[in-house]
């Protein structure tokens, strides 16, 4: 196998010419291993960044409504007053302009002689605090743990996930080494050319959206410090709550008197919040032992246009409405850690900058894809049979470039095709992501490789094309009516999927495009590009992977 | 071309076992390096304790990326695994004699 | 109109390509500023990108929107050149033309 083709047997070459050589290695090999992982965390990574709007449009049943903070608060409590009110602990999330619903969660006292069963998140009409009725589903929430969690058991899948980044983040520094011509090259891409492209195109996916690579490859690893890189807390503090106290303020886990007392109205704590925090509402309100003299009622300030995403908070006296705690302005490196998980997650984003993610997110999939394209590109000799590595890699990469967005549209098509009342559907949907992807890569077994690319890529773009489709049969919520009735989140939602059907239909007309016979003269090309000489060209290539 | 591969089959053992002790080093050495380095900085960096860690934790990633991309580049594999392991064991070391601050 | 940062940077990445020589033809009809003049012009029209962005957002956000755009607003160039050099050249001189006006939207 061609495994070491600049590493380390040969005489040693000058020191810049050595770096550049051992980092070219390093980059095809650790970029070939966390490849298709990375592939699938960077697309799925992309989807979530719509998170909120990929689960309004799988519940097509609910409507959003645009209530105030205080009064959705309200309704909200009323529900929980009218159905638990001796509770430990209730959690409330509030709608914002991107989700429908006011989400509860409530955690039943302690019970020594029975433990409570654990209770379901429940969804509440903004307005009234009445419960909704919609299809069980993960939403794009499903999309948002696999991009971390690779729905491997805990915790290995977010371990796998924090190997793969790391190896992401070698990749780029050795990738940047690698490119000697960044800036020669910077604006250069190069069509139906075939090595040629797949460099031209990996390089111009990675270097021109270099700085969203590093900054999500770095804080993607920042999201779950302290599970991947506990030891600098532990240098510090004997017990890591000790820690969280320190950065985060002390959690308010004041234990319940006994005594019964009312629970305040909280609208004017948030009003008092409000004022605190430059008009901005909360969140998420934390209520512990309502209905207790102890009650305590804590407020999290809504992140979004902020760029720190750990959340202020401001905790009340539930009976007294006195402010009793509030956490403490962070440090520069508590602050930094906040804007780099906020960098990350892209909560601050209104709707123009959540598409600039969006596409940076695409970028990044293309980065990844085409230097896995490229790997085989560069390996296949003409005139030889591949041997048994390139073709596991080119199965490899057919299997995760092109049946995983086959495997994503079919999970929002399981949504609109499984019964909305059929028990067990979430799970359902889960199911038939990973059956129509991998089932998909197993059966592009059965093709040449060249089909396989070819039909799996066609099949990708009719998946998604059929997604409006069938959204309009099974919904009264179809495109055209959604035009008509101003309702940006489905009309956006249905453009967007025939925009990636386009998109999955172009690669795969690309892909059965008849490749060029490789020509010794260049044909006289009215593009520049083609005219640099041609062993200058040559060892570029040769250093470049 | 072709004898250049079968150079290497002869070869491929010694080459798989040293390529594999490089590859464990920089992962697993890497790790343990920039865990013990990121910690001693930690401990020792003046102010409050929990920023001190929040800059150690911080700063991990990186050292971790630039200690792994030179166990790759540095040719001797007796020297990388030195670097690594000794690194780890001192900065450890340190980090445990000098015990915790809070 | 969120957007000016970006258009006024691929407006920026358009001069600066066309100030290298390698993507200088196959735009015959038109007449290209010189070299370094394009040069000048792709500098200062990305600081006036990131000046309008950090005007609009505050210094946090407004340079965050600057980088992000600049991210998808190269790339999109850089597709759009090595397909219809034209028609990117054209594009970036109406996004140019049409930032004043989206401003006010």
């Amino acid at each position: 196998m061609n495994v070491r083709q600049s590493f380390p047997d040969r005489p040693a070459p000058a020191p810049a010419r050595a770096l550049r050589q051992s980092m070219a290695w390093i980059h095809a090999w650790l970029g070939l291993l966390a490849g298709w992982i990375l592939f699938a965390m960077f697309l799925t990574g992309t989807a979530s960044y719509f998170r909120p709007e990929i689960t309004q449009w799988m519940q097509p049943e609910l409507r959003s409504a645009s209530v105030p903070a205080e009064q959705a608060a309200q309704a909200a409590i009323g529900h929980l007053q009218a159905t638990t009110p001796g509770d430990q602990q209730w959690f409330i999330y509030l709608p914002d302009d991107r989700t429908a619903v006011t989400r509860v969660f409530a955690r039943a006292k302690p019970n020594p002689e029975k433990p409570p069963a654990r209770r379901p998140e429940m969804k509440l009409d903004p307005a009234t605090g009445q419960p909704l009725e919609a299809r069980d589903t993960r939403g794009g929430e499903h999309f948002y743990r696999f991009h971390f969690q690779l729905q491997l058991p805990h915790p290995w899948g977010r371990w796998l996930a924090g190997v793969c980044a790391i190896f992401m983040l070698t990749a780029i520094i050795s990738g940047v080494i690698t490119h000697k011509r960044i800036f020669v090259d910077f604006f250069t891409l190069r069509w139906s050319k075939g090595q040629r492209s797949w460099l031209d195109a990996h390089n111009a996916s990675a270097v021109l959206a270099l700085p969203f690579h590093a900054m999500i490859t770095y804080t993607g690893l920042i999201t779950l410090v302290a599970m991947y890189m506990p030891w600098p807390v532990k240098a510090n503090f004997d017990k890591p709550d000790a820690f969280t106290t320190a950065a985060y303020g002390a959690p308010a886990e004041a234990k319940a008197s006994g005594n019964p007392a009312p629970l305040l109205p909280v609208t004017p704590m948030i009003e008092a919040a409000a004022r605190e925090w430059n008009g901005d509402r909360p969140r998420t309100i934390v209520i512990r032992n309502p209905n207790d003299a102890a009650a305590t009622v804590t407020l999290l300030r809504a992140t979004a246009g902020r760029l720190n995403a750990r959340p202020d908070s401001i905790t009340f006296s539930g009976v007294t409405g006195k402010e009793l705690s509030r956490s403490p302005s962070p440090g520069p490196a508590i602050a930094t850690a906040g804007v780099m998980l906020g960098l990350h997650l892209g909560h601050f984003a209104g709707p123009a900058l959540r598409w600039v993610y969006f596409f940076m997110g695409l970028t990044g999939a293309a980065m990844v894809g085409t230097g896995l394209v490229l790997w085989v590109v560069k390996r296949r000799k003409p005139n030889a049979a591949p041997f048994f590595g390139l073709k596991l890699v080119e199965r490899l990469n057919i299997g995760a470039i092109a049946c995983l967005p086959t495997g994503m549209a079919a999970y929002l098509l399981a949504n609109r095709l499984i019964p909305a009342d059929l028990p067990g559907r979430a799970e359902l949907e889960v199911k038939a992501m990973f059956w129509t992807w991998f089932g998909l890569a197993i059966l592009s077994l059965l093709r040449p490789a060249r089909r396989a690319w070819i039909e799996t890529l066609g099949l990708a773009a009719i998946a998604f094309a059929a997604l409006p489709v069938v959204n309009a049969l099974t919904t009264d919520r179809g495109l055209i009516g959604s035009l008509r009735a101003g309702d940006g989140l489905f009309a956006g939602f249905d453009l967007a999927m025939l925009a990636i059907a386009a998109l999955c239909g172009f690669a795969a007309l690309k892909a059965s495009a008849k490749p060029k016979p490789p020509k010794q003269k260049a044909a006289p090309s009215h593009r520049p590009s083609a005219s640099v000489s041609k062993p200058a060209k040559v060892r570029e290539n040769a250093d470049a992977l | 071309m072709k004898q250049d591969r079968q150079s290497r089959r002869t070869a491929a053992w010694p080459d798989a076992a040293r390529m594999t002790a490089r590859a464990v080093t920089a992962l697993f050495g890497g790790y343990a390096s920039a865990s013990a380095l990121a910690s001693l900085l930690a401990r020792l960096l003046p102010g409050p304790p929990a920023e001190a860690s929040a800059w150690g934790m911080i700063l991990s990633f990186l050292i971790f990326a630039c200690l792994a991309l030179w166990a790759f580049h540095e040719r001797r594999l007796i020297l990388v695994a030195g670097v690594l392991w000794g690194s780890a064991l001192l900065a450890g070391g340190a980090v445990l004699l000098l015990g915790t601050r809070a | 109109m969120p957007y000016e940062s970006g258009l006024i940077s691929f407006a920026a990445f358009a001069c600066l390509a066309l100030a290298m020589k390698k993507h200088r033809s196959g735009l015959e009809p038109l007449v290209l500023p010189s070299e370094g003049v394009l040069r000048v012009l792709g500098w200062a029209l990305l600081a006036l990108s990131a000046a309008v962005a950090v005007a609009r957002l505050g210094v946090a956000l407004g340079v965050t929107a600057w980088i992000g755009q600049m991210c998808v607003a190269a790339p999109l160039l850089v597709l759009l050149l090595s397909w219809r050099p034209k028609a990117a050249t054209a594009l970036a001189g109406a996004g140019l033309i049409c930032v004043p006006f989206l401003a006010f939207l």
